[in-house]
């Protein structure tokens, strides 16, 4: 029996999220695709994915060469466009050499999954983690604008990493 | 330092600091839980420094991009949903009228219906060919009645893609070649109007290589087959990577490579268990029965061909079982019982002929011929040849083979055929296949009763 065909409307929105930053990031910078253009692009590749039957047993992989074919063929079809209706544009750049190295995209696959971790963490823990780390404000600082004690500050460093630390082990690796 | 971990307290002090505590360290070395711990902190603490980290986490948090995605899901969902009873009408209608005009009522035009048509021809493709065709033809109208803006991105052209090369097997099944390559072509324009067209287009390789395979045009289908899984491999599409290996292992097995064949069969057959995919496996099995018996394993040949006749049974795959049967039948050849190849070859011929195999029928024929021979009924044997060659007359590409068929029938007619005659047609037409225009020479004229030997 063939596979079927949909996907829940809540996975879908879940595989976007998970997939769609690193995606718009190889056609941005291994294509050369407009960043305006670039989620559109993701979009499409979306799109296609959910009215194509399931099968696909690592969809990162499948994304990832999805993307990849769309943004080659995002240029051939502009410099199609150009031939008919000739501008300016620099045409097609030269795609950046090498494949799309796995220890990159274990790399991003990390981060992606810290910032889903981070964004499920409460407003207060966020804020604290973003100031310290980020935006390197000592605990004195912090707790001036966030109207609260530096030891409540250190306090929170705690408790919000240890808090991040289960919601990691949710979330697991990356597929 | 006691065997009870380090607290997260302290293994976060240490990740802050990136300094060490010899004591815990010592703890660390030995203790997979407290090293996890430690390595996820100073992990946290280098991503939290990354601005990317944080816009990661914006776009999670504010779930940016994800509502038009989540939109379509439910919409592709929902079109499947109102299809099952839609297509139960279609097919109703389609039973009293199999040339019903389905286009003409706006409720079937549905990606939803194009769908559910696509998993019922493709259901039934071992099972009823001539059924399966219609459904996927019927596909074909429904997916090109279909507004070009029906789907955002152009992912209407994915659907009639996909209905083409459906089709397109679906022909090739019941030697409908001209026609399985005319629906690749439209397949092939389909996909190309796709954003990423490079799925798409490993299949109209895979159905092109289908029709090659089919008219013994091997060298063709190979690269075509080899291509097809090379673009499934590097997409993780393990469903399709397998049956475009099915595919290669067909081509090999054609063209007598038994031991590459062997070897991509049973790298199938994992993937088949793997992927719970009982008709692969049926179809595994089946091939490797066949390498088996022409390497002279006759034993281990009939083990997985009765294996695989009891899946295809069980699966309801009438095609897949007559084709199963007709090697059986070649099996009790190799072992000298012609009773029962006898038997056998003729139910499978019964069977071939009833899902629309006429050119498997006619092949099949030709291996009756020699277990009738063997029996001492030649006689039997004119007629079958005759209607053989009628089926391969009307092939039209396929001359060598009629002038086989006709060369035995005047064999049998005129009382001369041996079995080395039947043998000299069966090397003939394995050995022209790859070239099906290979022409048949008939063997060395005999000098006269009982020198054949």
């Amino acid at each position: 029996m063939a596979p079927s065909a949909h996907v829940e409307r809540s996975t879908a929105e879940d595989l976007y999220l998970e997939h769609a930053f690193l995606l718009r990031r190889i056609a941005v910078r291994k294509f050369a695709i407009p960043d305006d253009e670039a989620e559109a692009l993701v979009h499409d590749v979306f799109v296609e994915y959910l009215v194509r039957p399931r099968g696909v047993h690592n969809v990162r992989n499948y994304l990832i060469a999805a993307v990849c074919n769309a943004s080659r063929n995002y240029w051939r079809a502009k410099q199609t466009r150009e031939r008919h209706f000739p501008s300016h544009s620099d045409g097609m750049p030269a795609e950046i050499p090498g494949r799309v190295e796995a220890d990159v995209l274990e790399g991003l696959s990390l981060r992606m999954t810290i910032g889903a971790t981070l964004a499920r963490l409460g407003t207060r823990c966020r804020e604290v983690l973003r100031r310290y780390y980020l935006e390197e404000e000592n605990a004195a600082s912090i707790a001036a604008a966030l109207d609260t004690t530096p030891s409540n500050v250190n306090y929170l460093m705690h408790i919000c990493r240890k808090k991040a630390r289960a919601i990691y082990d949710t979330i697991g690796r990356p597929r | 330092m006691t065997d009870a971990h380090v607290s997260d307290e302290r293994l976060m002090v240490l990740a802050d600091e990136s300094r060490s505590d010899a004591e815990i360290d010592a703890h660390v070395a030995s203790c997979a839980a407290c090293a996890g711990s430690l390595d996820f902190y100073r992990l946290l603490n280098a991503e939290m420094k990354d601005a990317e980290s944080w816009r990661i986490e914006e776009e999670v948090r504010t779930r940016r991009g994800a509502r038009p995605i989540a939109d379509f899901a439910a919409r592709i969902e929902s079109e499947d949903a109102a299809a099952v009873a839609l297509v139960d009408e279609l097919r109703e209608r389609l039973a009293r009228d199999p040339n019903a005009d389905i286009a003409d009522d706006p409720r079937f035009l549905t990606g939803g219906v194009v769908r559910a048509l696509e998993a019922l021809g493709l259901e039934q493709s071992y099972i009823d060919p001539f059924l399966a065709e219609m459904f996927a033809r019927v596909g074909c109208i429904v997916a090109e009645a279909l507004p070009d803006d029906y789907y955002p991105a152009n992912a209407v052209f994915e659907l009639r893609g996909r209905a083409w090369v459906l089709h397109s097997s679906a022909c090739s099944n019941i030697d409908r070649y001209d026609e399985a390559l005319e629906d690749a072509d439209r397949g092939e324009r389909a996909y190309e109007q796709l954003p990423d067209p490079g799925s798409g287009l490993a299949s109209v390789k895979l159905a092109r290589a289908l029709v090659y395979l089919r008219l013994e045009r091997f060298s063709e289908g190979f690269p075509l087959a080899k291509s097809a899984a090379d673009e499934y491999e590097r997409r993780g599409e393990r469903y399709k990577y397998a049956g475009a290996l099915d595919m290669t292992a067909a081509l090999h097995h054609m063209t007598g490579e038994r031991a590459a064949a062997l070897e991509i069969n049973l790298a199938v057959l994992e993937a088949a268990d793997e992927l719970h995919d009982a008709e692969l496996r049926a179809r595994t099995l089946h091939n490797i029965g066949q390498l088996h018996r022409k390497v002279g394993n006759l034993e281990e040949s009939g083990k997985y061909l009765l294996d695989a006749l009891h899946m295809y049974e069980g699966l309801g795959q009438k095609a897949g079982a007559a084709y199963c049967r007709w090697s059986i039948g070649v099996l009790a050849l190799s072992r000298a019982d012609f009773i029962e190849a006898e038997k056998v070859l003729r139910s499978a011929i019964d069977a071939m002929r009833e899902v629309g195999a006429e050119r498997f029928a006619a092949g099949a024929k030709l291996d009756l011929a020699e277990a009738l021979l063997m029996l001492g009924r030649p006689q039997e044997i004119e007629t079958l040849c005759r209607e053989a060659e009628a089926v391969y007359a009307k092939a039209g590409s396929l001359s060598g083979h009629l002038a086989a068929a006709r060369f035995l029938r005047n064999a049998a007619a005129n009382q001369m055929l041996r079995r080395d005659d039947v043998e000299h047609v069966r090397t003939y037409l394995e050995s022209s296949r790859g070239n099906p225009d290979r022409p048949f020479a008939p063997p060395p004229r005999r000098r006269g009763p009982g020198s054949e030997h």
